[in-house]
């Protein structure tokens, strides 16, 4: 087999569906996990925050394969034919939203007290403290916590799988990690493993070079 | 006069308050949505799966257990402590089907060869197990080294001065305080585990026609509920089961875990 066949379309079809899924994780969870970090870690009552990081926890324990069954679940109500890439990039993101929720709460926890201190002293409103001084300077934080989530999604096959089983009837396949995990072509599945593999390290390098310590690594 | 918070319940906030409330009303609807059914399957279907998930799970514990505690050893206290940090990072986004394509070609069949396990039957799951260990393992060492490293300062330098050594310090000092932590972070590595699905398909060649891969029908619950076989209703009781495995294990180990950082 030559190397044009084996970077032919199954890879680069696979390719381009992951990177479909990898867009819609990052543009469902990243907005909606910082939004609900942001008010946990300044902004909401104690109580209110232990009640929310509580049943985030919980929900970041939920196996992927749970979040693929809730997508065929709810597949009927979607618009007729969506295709299974938007399926099962919509699975990742429900995986990856309190696991991403969780880290940036972290993140934003670890911006100095003193900062939030200086702040208030000169007037801000809670509000523009949040905004205004923690945001910008847990944003490196919170970046490298959204880099890792994001590498651990590449490689998720389990909901995808179920996903195109369950939905038979819709267009389009699920990523490269499903074709890798079914192996149905050994070398392909073996060259689509070491390019997710690959992506996935360059993820984690990049949240390296954003400064994440190895603390956060826990979900 | 005005006090900051007095000013605080703007729009903006209340959309992320929102935002926050979601997560309790996700978890709500979702445990609310597979046992209002109340999906029933039979015993003989469930109990192969269930033997198989605590078996690869027990095995990825023996795993993730010894290997998770030597690398938070090595990024709390070791020598080059950068160096583990970055492994324990790098270790934390390796794919799940990468580490399966290392089951599927080399761990799997080199261990059926070496007869260490059955090339048939559960020699997947156990091949699995040791995958989904080393996939764990940095849930492990990343909640036991922040354990390791919350022991306050006074406690650390009176037991110096008392004339323990570093490693006496450690063992009996840091370790001891961390050790609820620890077993969260055990109980952690346990629910990743019994939820990991992909592996488990690669390992056990599930998603090949049957005799392809290594060994046959013995998947775990996670696994079985991958593939998508069977009806709806044993697919939602699949799913509740393992709910009911990890929800609460994984309640269990967040409490442990906040007595051990804040100890």
């Amino acid at each position: 087999m030559t190397a044009a066949e084996l970077l032919g379309a199954p890879l680069l079809v696979g390719l381009a569906e992951t990177a479909g899924m990898l867009g819609l994780t990052a543009a469902l969870a990243l907005p909606a996990g910082l939004g609900a970090a942001l008010w946990m870690a300044e902004l909401g009552p104690p109580p209110q925050v232990y009640v929310v990081r509580w049943c985030a926890r919980l929900l970041g324990a939920v196996p992927p394969v749970v979040w693929g069954l809730v997508v065929v679940g709810l597949a009927p109500a979607l618009p007729a034919l969506a295709p299974l890439t938007l399926l099962s990039g919509l699975a990742l993101a429900l995986m990856a939203w309190p696991r991403f929720l969780l880290g940036a709460e972290d993140a934003l926890r670890g911006v100095p007290t003193a900062q939030r201190e200086a702040a208030l002293a000169l007037g801000a409103s809670r509000w523009d403290v949040a905004t205004r001084c923690v945001l910008p300077l847990g944003a490196r934080a919170v970046g490298a916590v959204g880099l890792r989530v994001l590498a651990r999604t590449l490689g998720e096959a389990g909901p995808a799988l179920l996903i195109a089983a369950g939905v038979s009837e819709a267009p389009g396949g699920a990523g490269l990690a499903a074709v890798v995990a079914e192996g149905a072509d050994p070398a392909t599945a073996l060259v689509g493993g070491v390019v997710l593999a690959l992506l996935a390290l360059g993820g984690g390098l990049g949240a390296v070079a954003l400064g994440a310590s190895a603390e956060g690594v826990e979900a | 006069m005005l006090r900051p918070s007095d000013r605080s319940t703007a729009p903006p906030e209340l959309a992320l308050r929102a935002l926050a409330g979601l997560i309790p009303a996700a978890l709500l609807l979702l445990v609310g949505w597979l046992l209002l059914p109340l999906p029933w399957v039979e015993l003989g279907v469930v109990w192969p799966l269930l033997r198989g998930t605590l078996l690869s799970s027990a095995l990825a514990l023996g795993v993730a257990g010894p290997l998770g505690l030597a690398l938070a050893a090595w990024v709390a206290w070791g020598p080059r402590r950068r160096l583990g940090a970055l492994v324990l990072e790098l270790l934390a986004v390796v794919p799940s089907v990468g580490l399966g394509l290392v089951g599927v070609h080399l761990l799997g069949p080199g261990l059926a060869a070496l007869g260490l396990i059955p090339s048939t039957g559960e020699g997947g799951v156990l091949a699995g197990g040791l995958l989904i260990g080393i996939g764990v393992t940095p849930t492990v060492a990343a909640i036991t080294r922040r354990c390791l490293t919350r022991l306050p300062a006074e406690l650390w330098e009176a037991a110096l001065a008392l004339g323990a050594s570093r490693l006496q310090a450690r063992v009996q000092l840091s370790l001891r305080f961390a050790a609820p932590g620890v077993a969260g972070a055990l109980l952690a590595a346990l629910v990743r585990a019994m939820g990991e699905a992909t592996l488990v398909v690669m390992a056990c060649g599930l998603a090949l026609p049957p005799g392809g891969g290594l060994g046959g029908p013995t998947p775990t619950v996670a696994g079985a509920l991958a593939l998508g076989r069977g009806g709806a209703e044993q697919l939602q009781a699949l799913a509740l089961l393992l709910l009911l495995l990890t929800l609460p294990t994984q309640a269990l180990a967040s409490r442990l875990v906040r007595q051990g950082v804040l100890a």
